[in-house]
């Protein structure tokens, strides 16, 4: 018997009176950290927020562990078994940021003090709040709240952890440490996060979804989102009335992608170009 | 030599000494036994050689950052329903306000314009407790905001337990600002009733559509009931006559509690509906 996958999506559909933010999607997805790249309203929230069992979807099925949000009982063994970190969380100010994490702890049902307590500082110093835990959110920096999100999401070593753009505000050294710790969930768990950089994708993604206008582009590893663009992007003197997509590199050149003339001077594509190409080609067909 | 004398704490007696984890009364023996006891001081000293350095140092260091940490909010010790429930100051505030505002706004009414404070009274009462319950199901209450939305205890029991406390303060409030007007404690059925009755069927439509929306048609049709009881009557006729009020007749309060039993029964069959906490 084949193991039941962490997310199984059949035809799913959500919109927002005449605009779809999920159409029709069919996915599904098992361990390790799988990343969703696309522009803004591209469907990335509404779909986390569909897999984190807060936003009910209009038609098709969503099964987590092979459990449904709908009913309430599968619901709730499904948020025993999630971490959710939405885009704004709406933390209240006055808390310390141990206290926070604490109280969402309770809300995890983590109700032994000690265990709980342990457990709030392991978090806390995974996302490197150690020594910040006792100051309150109100005179934390954005980047520092947003730890404090996340190491929420992190408590009780979730099997899912759903996280929308968990590297908002974050300087690099944070972002690295996140890396660390995502991918560290990703080993034994599955992490499903939404980002809009392409170099995050790159360093620690095993999988990567595109989505625009709540369809899904692109499938697969990031290497693969990159070959797409192979022999497809060429540098040039000055843009490239051919190229679908050109633009300006730091050193100076034109970078172009779509079908390159005779001669052109074709390059090695990166995830970048890959993620613009698929994307460029949507825009172009629709 | 007595028998007395010759007894020794166990090993198992010390080790859990040594690990702080011997009851009070236990501990108080051993400590005065070891005061006189060179061998059991020894069979001490040696079993916390033999631990771990690095345990011991978690230990100790656990304990310390478990008194550290005990910043007194918002959850002081174990945890129930109750205190998490309790654990959000921005519905503690919101219950707040609305009480202090039923009771200055019928002190106020009853001080300056007697005879429209018992109309005042009866619209506001039952409508407090709707109030509050509204208040305990929006998800900005919660200290963690959205985060809190995908946990377990999110929907279910915990807003139903916040509705209850909010509601149930607000109906105290009610009760304290029924002392500035002539209602009696007979004429309990006059508010108390219609406040559960609304409050019960506004957690129970709520497990389908937003609560404000609810409450919101509840306390303009309330409104009306009131606005036409009270409305082209003589002032002194309205002052004290609740004898007409629909609400005081045997037939409508046995229909107001059966609303609130259906309605109750309805809200906890469909706990886990709240469309608040998982939208549509």
């Amino acid at each position: 018997m084949s193991p039941v996958p962490a997310i199984e999506l059949t035809a799913l559909s959500k919109c927002y009176g005449s605009k779809v933010a999920v159409g029709d999607l069919d996915w599904s997805g098992g361990q390790g950290v799988i990343g969703l790249l696309g522009p803004n309203g591209a469907g990335k929230s509404t779909l986390l927020r569909m897999l984190a069992t807060v936003l009910a979807q209009d038609s098709g099925s969503i099964r987590v562990f092979g459990l449904d949000p709908a009913v309430a009982d599968e619901r709730l063994a499904i948020r025993r078994r999630l971490g959710y970190l939405p885009q704004e969380a709406g933390l209240y100010r006055s808390f310390t940021a141990f206290d926070l994490v604490d109280y969402v702890a309770v809300l995890k049902e983590i109700t032994d003090r000690t265990v709980r307590r342990d457990e709030v500082r392991r978090v806390l110093d995974d996302v490197g709040m150690t020594d910040d835990m006792h100051r309150r959110i109100r005179t934390l920096s954005g980047g520092m709240q947003r730890r404090v999100a996340l190491a929420a999401a992190l408590l009780g070593r979730p099997d899912l952890l759903v996280l929308d753009e968990p590297s908002a505000g974050l300087d690099p050294d944070q972002r690295l440490r996140l890396r660390t710790v995502l991918s560290d969930v990703g080993q034994r768990g599955t992490v499903v996060l939404s980002t809009h950089q392409t170099d995050e994708v790159a360093a620690f993604c095993q999988r990567v979804l595109v989505l625009d206008r709540g369809r899904l582009l692109f499938d697969g590893a990031p290497r693969d989102l990159a070959t797409r663009a192979a022999g497809r992007v060429w540098v040039s003197e000055s843009p490239d009335p051919g190229a679908v997509r050109s633009w300006v590199t730091g050193d100076g050149d034109i970078r172009n992608i779509g079908a390159p003339p005779t001669g052109a001077s074709v390059v090695e594509p990166t995830l970048d170009d890959g993620y613009l190409l698929v994307a460029t080609e949507q825009d172009v067909r629709a | 030599m007595t028998a007395v004398d010759e007894w020794h704490a166990s090993d198992h007696e010390l080790e859990r000494y040594a690990k702080h984890t011997i009851p009070t009364f236990a501990r108080a023996s051993v400590e005065a036994h070891l005061l006189t006891c060179d061998r059991c001081r020894s069979t001490l000293s040696t079993a916390v050689a033999a631990a771990p350095r690095e345990a011991q140092t978690d230990e100790t260091w656990s304990r310390i950052a478990d008194r550290i940490d005990v910043t007194g909010r918002p959850l002081r010790s174990s945890t129930t329903g109750l205190q998490v429930s309790t654990a959000s100051p921005q519905l503690m505030f919101a219950t707040l306000a609305v009480a202090l505002g039923v009771i200055v706004g019928v002190a106020v009414a009853s001080a300056t314009a007697p005879r429209a404070s018992l109309p005042l009274f009866v619209m506001l009462a039952p409508l407090a407790p709707v109030i509050g319950a509204v208040l305990a199901f929006q998800t900005g209450i919660d200290p963690a905001g959205q985060l809190s939305s995908a946990t377990p205890l999110a929907s279910g029991r915990l807003p139903f337990l916040r509705a209850a406390i909010s509601s149930g303060a607000a109906i105290f409030a009610v009760a304290i600002a029924s002392l500035f007007v002539p209602v009696g404690l007979a004429d309990v059925g006059v508010w108390l009733l219609p406040g559960l009755a609304l409050t019960s069927l506004v957690v129970a439509i709520s497990t389908w559509i937003d609560p404000k929306r609810v409450a919101l048609g509840l306390a303009v049709g309330w409104t009306v009931v009131v606005g036409t009881w009270s409305w082209g009557r003589r002032p002194r006729t309205v002052k004290l006559d609740l004898g007409d009020f629909a609400a005081q007749r045997t037939s409508m309060q046995l229909l107001l509690v059966a609303v609130t039993l259906c309605s109750g029964t309805i809200a906890f069959a469909r706990r886990d509906e709240l469309p608040v906490w998982r939208s549509r």
